[in-house]
């Protein structure tokens, strides 16, 4: 009896001890839904996965192998991965880890969840606290950067943005032909990634250096939200998406991090073939993202601003000494401008700096800088424009460009004077004549750049295209050159000589076209209106001057609507001159 | 092809765009002359920052980024991250002290932990001369000074 009790015990605890200790032979509670979960829309947002696959395209970012194209192959290779323990499985991806652990409860019996901890290390260093979407205007003499460009920054604690670190998209190249950069960067010939700097550095770049306005906008993350970010970050860290100027470029890749930080955010998929900076911003508004919007003037804004205040105090006894304070301060501003014109060496740049700064520290403390805010760009019109007109002639004429900004649209939250337009076409319908094209330009570039007496830019544009010339279309190519400067607060007065180069194939005399005009133009700009007058006068080889005056002005009736109407005048050699006066409804979307 | 004609034009444009810029942080070592330069040597090369937004450094990720091998400065412990914005912006932080205020100075200022930053930014700007002593001084020095004189 004793015995087999004894055999009894044993077999029941052999038992026990295998029923408990080895649930991995059992029906074990651990089971997954692939197709489901991979069909969730934030394991996509992980992969950056859209119109059928991920928009990433290194091999190391995937597990599986075609994980690139199929989300649940490549969380079923995760999941084995976190099963078999692979070799930094938790620290190759900590983002997608962290929410299958999330998912599927019963996953941490066969794995248990482990942090990494240099990703641990590196959010308790950043101690996020806010995030900021950084939006550096545009800048006036360069047309790529008149899109200006986006990027995110995280404060940590201590409330100095200065210190926060800036998280950037980019294209990474040491490539110096000017043409095959720009190249490369429209057709995707560069790898982009993701970077991380500290904020100072990204300011000396655009506000010192580039004379750009910065504008912050701050942003509702919460600290969870923010780590989930950096989470993802980390994991993305190591990998390129290919770089195209304009779709998949700086602002595009910021909106995925976003859509990770925030799950349900919809960012990417509003938008199907062009990312405009601004319109980015404009995105994560409607996203309900944006709190506040703080203006950070570029230095070119500061000096500009000294010197006027400078000017402004009175020759009196008290305010000498204060002018000297400002015109000390003046004094080390162009210093380093100079210096960051590479106009003389750091020997002599340092030298300079200190006997500047010992007279500077004796003369007393300046006021507070008056800086006049401008617009906040998120108040600009938006990016396409459609337009419908009409004139004297009976024609009427239909426009259409997908970006940008032109001398007729109201300026209000833009860069003033600086006008970019990209495929911008305008077709005609005559009376008892068929539709056709009056005038296409594949791009149109004018910098109207303010000359005053520290900062004296060149004022330039360009456009090529096909224009209807005495009643022909032609290929166009222009190009302008001259000053402009301000005669008063947005007033300014632009004087520019304008030669062109008009081609039609044909056997005709007038098959090629050489001109030459001087162009004068002033431009007055109000937030809700703005008035214009141009006038050229055109010289071609062949005959057939011709000058044009034109008067114009657009009236905002709503943020994405206008009223523009024009008066021109043209004259030809022969004295005959013909007007046209024109309205047009101008609709933004 | 709508795509293909703006690309095209885009090219053009950019290629003959003229004053882009880019920007070339240099490695400034310890002292006075973190400024960055505008990489003037070739008209079209600028075109490229511009273009990619890119800069012609390292891109990094991390804070503690970029080696100094600075000196530490000795009446006070600084992080990394501390000593390299002293490092970093010591033009910047002259030029405040000389005027009495500015935010590379308060930045700095909150990095060694002073509370009174007015009353320290006019003790400092009275004694400018013993902080920068020289175009040669260095961060470390800088930051010793500072303590000495608050």
């Amino acid at each position: 009896m004793k015995q087999g009790l004894k055999l009894l015990t044993l077999v029941v605890s052999f038992f026990s001890f295998y029923l408990f200790s080895s649930s991995y032979s059992l029906a074990s509670s651990f089971s997954y839904d692939a197709k489901a979960l991979s069909e969730n829309h934030y394991w996509q947002k992980l992969l950056h996965f859209k119109n059928g696959q991920s928009e990433i395209d290194s091999v190391e970012f995937f597990l599986a192998k075609n994980g690139k194209t199929s989300p649940q192959s490549e969380l079923e290779a995760t999941i084995s991965a976190i099963i078999e323990h692979k070799k930094d499985i938790f620290c190759r991806f900590p983002a997608r880890i962290k929410w299958l652990y999330q998912q599927i409860p019963t996953l941490k019996e066969k794995q248990s969840y482990q942090k990494c901890t240099e990703l641990e290390k590196l959010i308790k260093e950043y101690q996020p606290s806010k995030a900021v979407l950084v939006f550096p205007t545009a800048h006036i003499n360069s047309p790529a950067s008149m899109f200006g460009h986006t990027f995110l920054r995280l404060d940590d604690n201590s409330g100095l943005p200065l210190t926060a670190n800036a998280i950037n998209y980019s294209a990474n190249t040491q490539e110096t032909n000017g043409f095959v950069f720009a190249y490369k960067g429209l057709f995707g010939g560069y790898e982009g990634r993701y970077s991380v700097l500290p904020y100072y550095k990204k300011i000396k770049e655009y506000s010192n250096l580039e004379k750009r306005d910065i504008w912050e906008y701050e942003l509702n993350l919460t600290k969870q939200e923010m780590v989930r970010l950096l989470t993802h970050l980390y994991e993305v860290k190591d990998t390129f998406s290919y770089y195209y100027f304009y779709y998949y470029n700086c602002s595009y890749n910021l909106l995925w991090l976003l859509e990770v930080a925030r799950e349900n955010t919809n960012l990417v998929n509003t938008f199907s073939f062009q990312v405009i900076p601004i319109d980015s911003v404009r995105a994560v508004q409607n996203a309900g993202f944006i709190t506040k919007a703080v203006y950070r003037p570029s230095k070119a804004k500061k000096i500009k601003a000294l010197v006027t205040s400078k000017e402004n105090l009175s020759e009196e006894k008290p305010s000498r000494e204060l002018k000297k304070a400002y015109q000390a301060e003046i004094n080390t501003q162009l210093l380093q401008l100079r210096r960051s014109e590479n106009k003389i060496d750091k020997a002599e740049y340092t030298q300079q700096l200190i006997k500047n700064l010992n007279q500077r520290s004796k003369l007393p403390k300046l006021p507070a800088l008056k800086i006049k805010k401008p617009e906040n760009p998120l108040l600009s019109h938006n990016t396409s424009r459609i337009s419908f007109a009409i004139n004297n002639e009976e024609q009427i004429l239909l426009g259409f460009k997908p970006s940008f900004h032109d001398i007729y649209d109201i300026e209000k939250g833009f860069v003033k004077g600086a006008y970019i337009d990209f495929f911008d076409v305008e077709l005609i319908k005559e009376k008892n004549k068929s539709i056709k094209i009056h005038e296409l330009n594949f791009v149109n570039i004018n910098s109207y750049a303010i000359r005053d007496s520290i900062f004296k830019p060149i004022s330039w544009g360009v456009s090529v295209g096909l224009q209807e010339f005495r009643d022909k279309l032609y290929s166009k190519l222009t190009t302008e050159v001259g000053v402009t400067y301000a005669i008063a607060e947005d007033v300014f007065f632009f004087a520019m000589l304008k030669p062109s180069f008009y081609y039609r194939n044909s056997s005709d005399n007038d098959n090629a076209v050489f001109g030459i005009a001087p162009k004068l133009g002033v431009i007055s700009n109000s937030d809700n209106y703005k008035v214009g007058l141009i006038v050229e006068n055109n010289y071609f080889n062949t005959g057939g001057d011709l000058f044009k005056a034109e008067l114009f002005s657009t009236v905002t009736v709503t943020k994405n609507t206008a009223i523009n109407l024009k008066l021109a005048s043209y004259k030809n050699e022969n004295h005959k001159s013909v007007s046209i006066y024109s309205l047009s409804l101008f609709y933004y979307f | 092809m709508k795509n293909i004609l703006i690309s095209l034009s885009t090219i053009a444009v950019l290629a003959m765009s003229s004053s882009a810029m880019a920007a070339v942080h240099q490695n400034t070592g310890c002292g006075l002359g973190s400024i960055v330069i505008k990489d003037q040597s070739t008209v079209v090369m600028q075109v490229l920052a511009a273009t990619t937004n890119g800069t012609s450094g390292n891109q990094t990720f991390g804070i503690s980024t970029g080696t100094l091998n600075c000196q530490a400065p000795t009446k006070v412990a600084m992080n990394d991250q501390a000593q390299k914005f002293s490092a970093d912006n010591m033009d910047s932080i002259a030029v405040d002290i000389a005027a009495g205020e500015g935010e590379s100075l308060d930045t700095l200022l909150t990095l060694i932990n002073v509370e009174n930053k007015t009353a320290a930014a006019e003790t400092l700007k009275n004694n400018f001369a013993s902080v920068y002593t020289s175009s040669s001084v260095t961060s470390a020095q800088v930051v010793d000074n500072i303590i000495a004189v608050l």
